[in-house]
């Protein structure tokens, strides 16, 4: 009787142990998610560009560059037709980069951004990251924001839907 | 269990009971020992996440103090103040014996601005951190220069 109840109490204690360092852990990821999410959309890059439709670089000048108004305005040339290919080196690779220096090791991240054109019911996407998807069953403490922007800036009607997800490697 | 002699005397049989006296006396030893060993374990996790609570409090504080942020701003610090601010009035402001830990602060601009090198600052209590036993906290900021805004690292340390 002596042994089983000891056994209970082990048990007991390792289990609260477990449960309250998962608890914790996921609180903290949410909390840095949201707090990344802020700075990135209040955030600005130095300089950035894309190609337009003739192959020509359109230069965004230092400090006028804003990640959210960046994939919004990408969205809605993707909507225009214009290949996402034309922004592969120039826009997605500097938010990379800095997302990249942002998070930093021992993190993984990826934006995702999607826009439908109510009129056309054309749908775009933009997704940013280090990996190809995001493996929901397999990440870590897997943390997630998601935010609407209206695209009326970028000229188009509607909204915008953007992800950030940021989970431990 | 064999004897442990041959003979007409009389052995008690308290005797031959010994040697499983002695297996079960340590066998048990040994399930109290365990007993022990995850109540140190459980007392050690929670101080570990205690302190872990109190890195990300730290790091909540300094994410609104005042020397750092404008406007009061939650997050979003002024380029100007973060490289005026002395070690002294950070360690008048948040005195590691009032709080029981020692920190370390780093803002670190990841901007990709040309001039984000400036605003890679440190600040650090006197002890230096041990090896083990440190805990960390890390957070997102903007680093107002100018008109331009730095996405920022904000990591803060704290050990006993």
């Amino acid at each position: 009787m002596v042994m089983l109840v000891a056994s209970m109490i082990i048990f007991i204690y390792s289990s609260q142990t477990f449960q309250t360092q998962e608890v914790i852990s996921r609180e903290d990821m949410m909390r840095y998610t949201e707090e990344t999410r802020e700075a990135l959309l209040q955030s600005t890059l130095y300089e950035t560009w894309y190609l337009d439709i003739h192959g020509d670089k359109i230069t965004k000048p230092s400090g006028s560059a804003n990640i959210n108004e960046l994939l919004l305005e990408e969205l809605a040339l993707l909507d225009d037709g214009l290949p996402r290919e034309n922004f592969e080196e120039g826009y997605e690779q500097d938010i990379q980069r800095t997302i990249d220096r942002l998070v930093g090791a021992g993190y993984g991240y990826a934006i995702e951004a999607s826009y439908t054109n109510k009129s056309s019911g054309i749908s775009c996407d933009i997704f940013i990251s280090r990996v190809d998807s995001v493996d929901e069953a397999t990440n870590r403490d897997l943390a997630t924001s998601q935010w609407s922007s209206p695209m009326l800036n970028a000229g188009k009607s509607g909204e915008a839907t953007i992800k950030l997800s940021i989970w431990r490697e | 269990m064999p004897r442990l002699s041959r003979g007409n005397e009389g052995v008690g049989g308290f005797f031959e009971d010994i040697p499983t006296l002695i297996v079960v006396i340590i066998g048990f030893g040994i399930f109290l020992l365990s007993l022990v060993n995850a109540f140190v374990v459980y007392q050690t996790q929670q101080e570990s996440f205690r302190m872990h609570q109190e890195s990300v409090q730290f790091m909540e504080a300094i994410r609104v103090y005042d020397e750092f942020t404008y406007n009061s701003l939650e997050g979003v610090f002024f380029g100007n103040k973060v490289l005026q601010v002395s070690d002294d009035t950070i360690e008048s402001d948040f005195n590691p014996e009032t709080l029981g830990y020692d920190y370390r602060i780093i803002i670190n601009d990841v901007s990709g601005y040309p001039d984000s090198d400036l605003y890679k600052v440190s600040f650090q209590t006197s002890s230096p951190p041990p090896e083990r036993s440190k805990y960390t906290a890390v957070s997102s900021v903007i680093v107002m220069v100018d008109e331009q805004y730095h996405t920022a690292q904000l990591i803060v340390t704290i050990w006993k």
